[in-house]
């Protein structure tokens, strides 16, 4: 028995088929990542899962139990982070918890030291008895995952939980979902960031328009792919007649552009990066810096879509 | 259960800490107290009237005559009399509002009086405020009435000196029993409860209707919001996803607009009681009348956040609904005070009846044999409005 278990999950909105035959198991203390783009059906599929909506076909289990029928069991074992922070903002950091605690019926003086330990281990015990509406947004983001570990579930269902966050705040969340791993527990996030998914999970599944269309670890997902080195090439400036040359290079694998930087996936880096500046130089591009590295999972779901994850 | 508690709390921190909350809750209610009571609250029904007396009678000698009459009228708290010449200066002064009416005792008052006959006094009173003429009118009768009853017993002692009931087959006190019945036939007894009810001061009035006000105005909004606010803010969801169902929910926020309509009405209470001396009668019934005027204000906000969208469209109507029925359910003034076609708004809103039934234990100490039927035909109006409200909130929340 999987701690969640989806079979051949569809739901459709209207027209709109926002999860689409999805079928997947998430093993018992593992990191489990839904990676994709936005309105890749990441949090319909997760709403699914914390029995917020009834799938129109196939089924979905926790623990071996009916989402559609053991609600009330489900939501015991459930710690979740939604995607918005949802919380009173008239209310300090500690009442919030305090409510929370509540909510999953903890004795009051365990409640009291979860409080502040999850307080202190999200950077917050200094400001736990400020109103949170004078918090900054990443602060109300620590909290708001916070509030998913209080009650130490068996499994944490996160969606998107570190968007916003500065990169240190990131990094202590994302030491606090290892540490509950490493309590033999179970973990379901959603991301858009690849390096999360990378970094973090134990198995990652690739989800577009409802779809999953790879599913395996981060090492396997770059397996997949026959390029085995990316070229970044950071500039000054980047002429479009450059991107247009630059994506000629590889006929298997779409370049990557973000602002001023070009990404270039290829087999044979050691023949074809003199080439890439080359080509560059000539189309008008000020090269600052020029570096090889490994493949992503953006990468990899380029490869696989098209497409990058912040979507293009 | 802790997340019963949880919700509930959580409801009262959000009155509490949100100033425009606390306006309406606590500051609003006090204001129209003390608004209104100062305005209008040392106007019992029973007020010091001046009059206008015109002495126009030269046949006083005797121990009875107009000036004795005056003199006494005089001796009471209810009259102020001042003595007038001439009729056009008194008439002027009464349509000035300088005096609420005027008597003129007629040539021949005294001698009427002490020969036996009908004396005659002639009045006048000015219309222009009907409620005061009514008070004026009502007033001088019962003490003319009572001055005639002191007359009446003198003559029939006078009498009984001198005529031997013996001739008539009569004893002494059947004889003066006969003599009464010819002097007044009927004798109309008022009863003290009736005596309670006219000396009701508009302050002692208002107080249940702003404890109405209360229900219509705060509870409704807190009703309407307590659930749109969750739904807005996206906490209603959270709550659902943890295994706080949603009748949890609901009795939580129950629990919330409850314990603020109590504080309401507990600040109404004690202020008219400590700055008006508003003494009002107690008693355990008024407890469950209290409990269906929330439960009414609580199943029509479930109705309205169940329709609307938003907090804003939420309050709206609320607020709309407070407005327009304010006028309409007996706060401000007696719903009798309204034309027929009118009073019928009050008399389709629940809130009307719960607030009369409060008024009739509270003031006039109705019986309650009286009370406990229309306390159950309200209560039938009611507990369907509660229901529909609550199967609403109920299909609502399968959509969170
Ligand atoms: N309540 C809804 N009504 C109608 N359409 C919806 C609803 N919820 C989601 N959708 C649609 O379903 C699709 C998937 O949305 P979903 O929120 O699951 O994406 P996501 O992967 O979480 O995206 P993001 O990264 O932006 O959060 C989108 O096209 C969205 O417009
Ligand atoms: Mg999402």
């Amino acid at each position: 028995m999987y701690p969640i278990e989806v079979q051949n999950v569809t739901k459709r909105f209207g027209e709109i088929v926002a999860v689409n035959n999805v079928s997947f198991n998430v093993r018992k203390g593992e990191i489990f990542s839904l990676l994709g783009p936005n309105g890749a059906g990441k949090t319909t599929l997760v709403n699914i899962i914390t029995c917020q909506l009834n799938p129109d076909g196939g089924t979905c289990k926790v623990f071996g139990m009916d989402v559609t029928k053991k609600q009330k069991e489900i939501k015991r074992l459930i710690g979740f982070c939604p995607q918005e922070i949802v919380l009173y903002d008239f209310l300090s950091a500690r009442e919030n918890l305090k409510f929370f605690a509540d909510l999953y019926n903890l004795p009051s003086k365990e409640a009291k030291t979860r409080i502040e330990e999850m307080l202190s281990l999200v950077g917050l015990s200094s400001r736990a008895d400020d109103k949170i509406r004078t918090y900054s947004g990443g602060m109300k983001r620590r909290l708001n995952i916070a509030a998913a570990f209080l009650h130490d579930p068996q499994i944490l269902i996160l969606d998107e939980p570190t968007t916003g966050l500065d990169p240190s705040s990131r990094r202590a969340i994302w030491d606090l979902i290892t540490t509950f791993k490493e309590e033999g527990k179970t973990v379901l996030m959603s991301t858009h960031y690849m390096d999360e998914a990378e970094s973090l999970s134990n198995r990652v599944a690739i989800m577009d328009q409802g779809k999953i269309i790879a599913l395996d670890t981060p090492k396997k997902l770059k397996k997949m792919l026959e390029e085995k080195s990316a070229i970044q090439l950071e500039c000054r400036k980047l002429t479009k007649k450059a991107v247009e040359e630059l994506s000629k290079i590889s006929t298997t694998h779409k370049v990557a552009v973000k602002e001023n930087l070009i990404r270039i996936v290829v087999k044979d880096v050691d023949e074809t990066l003199p080439k890439a500046i080359e080509i560059a130089l000539k189309n008008g591009a000020w090269i600052e810096k020029a570096i090889v590295l490994e493949p992503t999972l953006e990468d990899v779901f380029i490869k696989l879509t098209g497409k990058t994850l912040e979507g293009e | 259960m802790k997340g019963i508690k949880g919700i509930f709390i959580v409801h009262l921190k959000a009155t509490y800490r949100s100033p425009g909350e606390l306006f309406w809750l606590l500051a609003w209610p006090l204001l129209i107290t003390i608004l209104f009571g100062y305005i209008f609250g040392g106007q019992s029904f029973q007020f010091n009237l001046k009059v206008a007396a015109i002495n126009l009678d030269q046949t006083g000698s005797s121990a009875m005559n107009a000036t004795l009459f005056i003199q006494s009228m005089n001796g009471t708290d209810m009259f102020t009399v001042y003595e007038y010449e001439n009729l056009t200066r008194a008439i002027q002064d009464l349509k000035d509002g300088k005096v609420d009416l005027i008597t003129i005792f007629p040539e021949g008052f005294s001698s009427n009086l002490t020969s036996g006959k009908t004396s005659r006094i002639i009045t006048y009173i000015d219309y222009a405020n009907p409620q005061r003429a009514e008070v004026a009118r009502a007033t001088l009768q019962g003490f003319v009435q009572a001055f005639s009853e002191e007359i009446q017993r003198q003559s029939i002692a006078y009498i009984m000196q001198y005529v031997n009931p013996a001739s008539f087959n009569m004893s002494q006190g059947e004889f003066e029993a006969y003599m009464w019945g010819f002097a007044k036939p009927i004798n109309l007894t008022e009863s003290t409860e009736q005596i309670k009810s006219r000396e009701v001061s508009y302050i002692e009035w208002m107080v249940p209707g702003i404890i109405g006000m209360n229900f219509l105005w705060y509870g409704l909004i807190d009703a309407a919001t307590a659930i749109s606010s969750e739904r807005e803010r996206g906490t209603f969801r959270r709550i659902l996803i943890s295994p706080v169902g949603p009748w949890s929910v609901l009795f939580g926020k129950a629990l919330g607009i409850i314990t603020n309509l109590l504080v309401s009405t507990c600040l109404v209470v004690a202020v008219s009681y400590a700055v008006f001396s508003v003494e009002l009668s107690w008693h355990p019934i008024i407890a469950l009348v209290w409990f269906l005027a929330a439960l009414n204000s609580i199943g029509i906000g479930l109705i309205i956040s169940s329709v609307t969208k938003s907090v804003r469209a939420a309050s709206g109507i609320a607020s709309t609904i407070a407005a327009i029925f304010q006028f309409f359910i007996g706060i401000y003034f007696p719903r009798e005070f309204l034309p027929t076609a009118l009073q019928v708004f009050g008399d389709i809103f629940p809130l009307t009846h719960t607030t009369e039934i409060l008024r009739a234990i509270m003031i006039r100490e109705t019986p309650l044999t009286q009370i406990i039927p229309y306390l159950l035909q309200t209560a039938a109006a009611i507990i369907p409005i509660f229901l529909v409200g609550v199967i609403l909130y109920k299909m609502a929340a399968k959509r969170p």
